[in-house]
């Protein structure tokens, strides 16, 4: 659907028409916007700059349409941008480490996060601990098994799809994921970091079956 | 011959065998396996019989399972729909302006003045270097002005004694021992006469001295300043390299006028 709208799109911006396509544009943008952000957030894990990111990988976007291909995909298309936007940030912002003092803003953030779903402190401070393990050890990840694993496990991307995003074959797309989510699992305590309840949980779901 | 196949048959699945490797369990898990059909049946007959690696490959796969929905939560907790909406209408925006539909925003002038500022016509590179120019000028001008008119530049005076009779002691005019910015020293006739008198110039013009009488006053000024030096001043080891780049004052050049 996202292929089509941008082919029209592309055609509107061929002809001049650039307020309509713009508008036409809106439609990719209302349907895009929050799997982008999400995305964006698996990488930078800022808001700001997620905010930011998103922002430019659409104008990128828009403005690069008359070079995009129709018989590919547009969300793999613009996916790739993104991904691309999120590296050179993290990159960017590696480099601004080096010169100045770190400062965890979101530390603040998260502490104000309203907790109305939670049953007890105690649980909502577990629950947060486990994400920022998770969101902590995928950043420890390198560039590619990151980006496998975010596109592959948390966006449930399959792997010809990554491969396409990532411009990697796909056999070496599922290495990367493999050794991706084998790092991970050294990285996360499975006792502190997946719930007891649903340890206990799957593997009565599996004996069941 | 039937009896043994047949008894390995039914006994074969209860042979103990090694438990299937992390990796193997994780490939199970992830579903990137790339094993042969055969080895994965084996792998998974193993799991069958095997309740311990069955139970670690349960728990690998709620681990896997858990991982999105951690990570979807922790999205929902900071982005919130609110803030998706904010940027959508951002993007909106600058795609707007991207396409012309909206003007670009008026520039403020700063420092604010009612009329728009002149802009000037000569280009900064001139004025840097006109200035320096100037600058250069002045100096010169200045330095000329001080070494040749020492007289109104007189900045340091030396303290003329408390009494005459010291003063006719050794010899010094009222104006003696003035110096000027230069450094440059006036001084007085040897005998306590002006040297006006002495060479019959009239009062007001400049004295001016023999190179015998210079060499005979300089000579008792140095000696008495060399003197009180040491009488006065003391040497620490410590500071040799500061009184090294520390201008003495017997080093310092007298001029005469």
């Amino acid at each position: 659907m996202e292929t089509e709208l941008a082919g029209e799109v592309k055609r509107l911006l061929a002809e001049g028409q650039r307020e309509q396509a713009a508008e036409r544009f809106g439609g990719i943008i209302d349907r895009q916007q929050r799997r982008a952000s999400r995305i964006a957030y698996h990488y930078l894990r800022d808001p700001a700059e997620v905010d930011e990111v998103v922002q430019d990988a659409f104008l990128r976007a828009f403005v690069h349409l008359p070079s995009f291909r129709e018989d590919l995909f547009f969300e793999l298309w613009f996916t790739r941008i993104l991904v691309n936007a999120c590296l050179d940030r993290l990159k960017a912002r590696a480099r601004r480490a080096r010169w100045l003092v770190p400062s965890d803003a979101r530390e603040g953030l998260l502490a104000e996060g309203p907790p109305s779903g939670e049953p007890s402190p105690e649980a909502m401070l577990l629950t947060k601990e486990r994400r920022r393990r998770l969101e902590a050890a995928i950043e420890r990840l390198p560039a590619r098994q990151r980006t496998a694993v975010i596109l592959s496990h948390l966006e449930g991307r399959s792997a010809r799809e990554v491969s396409v995003i990532m411009g990697l074959n796909e056999s070496t797309v599922r290495v990367h994921l493999f050794r991706a989510v084998r790092k991970l699992r050294g990285l996360l305590d499975r006792d502190t970091w997946t719930a007891p309840e649903r340890i206990a949980s799957g593997r009565t779901s599996r004996r069941g079956a | 011959m039937a009896g043994p196949v047949w008894y390995l048959k039914r006994t074969w699945w209860r042979i103990p065998r090694p438990h299937l490797s992390e990796d193997r369990l994780l490939a199970l898990a992830l579903g990137t396996t790339d094993e042969s059909a055969r080895t994965a049946t084996a792998a998974l007959t193993h799991l069958q019989t095997c309740g311990r690696c069955d139970e670690r490959l349960s728990v690998l796969t709620t681990l896997l399972e858990a991982m999105p929905e951690q990570a979807a939560a922790a999205f929902d907790e900071v982005i919130t729909p609110q803030r998706l909406q904010t940027q959508r209408v951002r993007i909106k925006h600058r795609l707007a302006h991207l396409v012309g539909n909206i003007e670009p925003a008026r520039v403020l002038a700063f420092p604010f003045s009612g009329r728009p500022l002149r802009r000037l016509s000569v280009r900064p590179g001139r004025w840097l270097a006109g200035a320096a120019a100037a600058g250069l000028l002045l100096g010169i001008t200045a330095g000329q002005l001080i070494h040749y008119h020492p007289v109104a530049t007189q900045a340091a005076m030396i303290e003329e004694p408390p009494d005459a009779s010291s003063r006719s002691a050794i010899g010094l005019g009222r104006r003696a021992g003035t110096l000027d910015m230069t450094g440059t020293v006036e001084l007085p006739p040897p005998d306590g006469t002006t040297l006006a008198q002495t060479s019959g110039q009239p009062p007001g013009t400049p004295p001016t001295l023999t190179l015998d009488e210079f060499e005979r006053v300089v000579g008792e000024e140095e000696f008495l300043g060399s003197l009180d030096l040491a009488l006065t001043s003391f040497q620490v080891s410590e500071l040799e390299s500061i009184d090294a780049l520390t201008p003495r004052v017997r080093e310092l050049t007298i001029n005469i006028r």
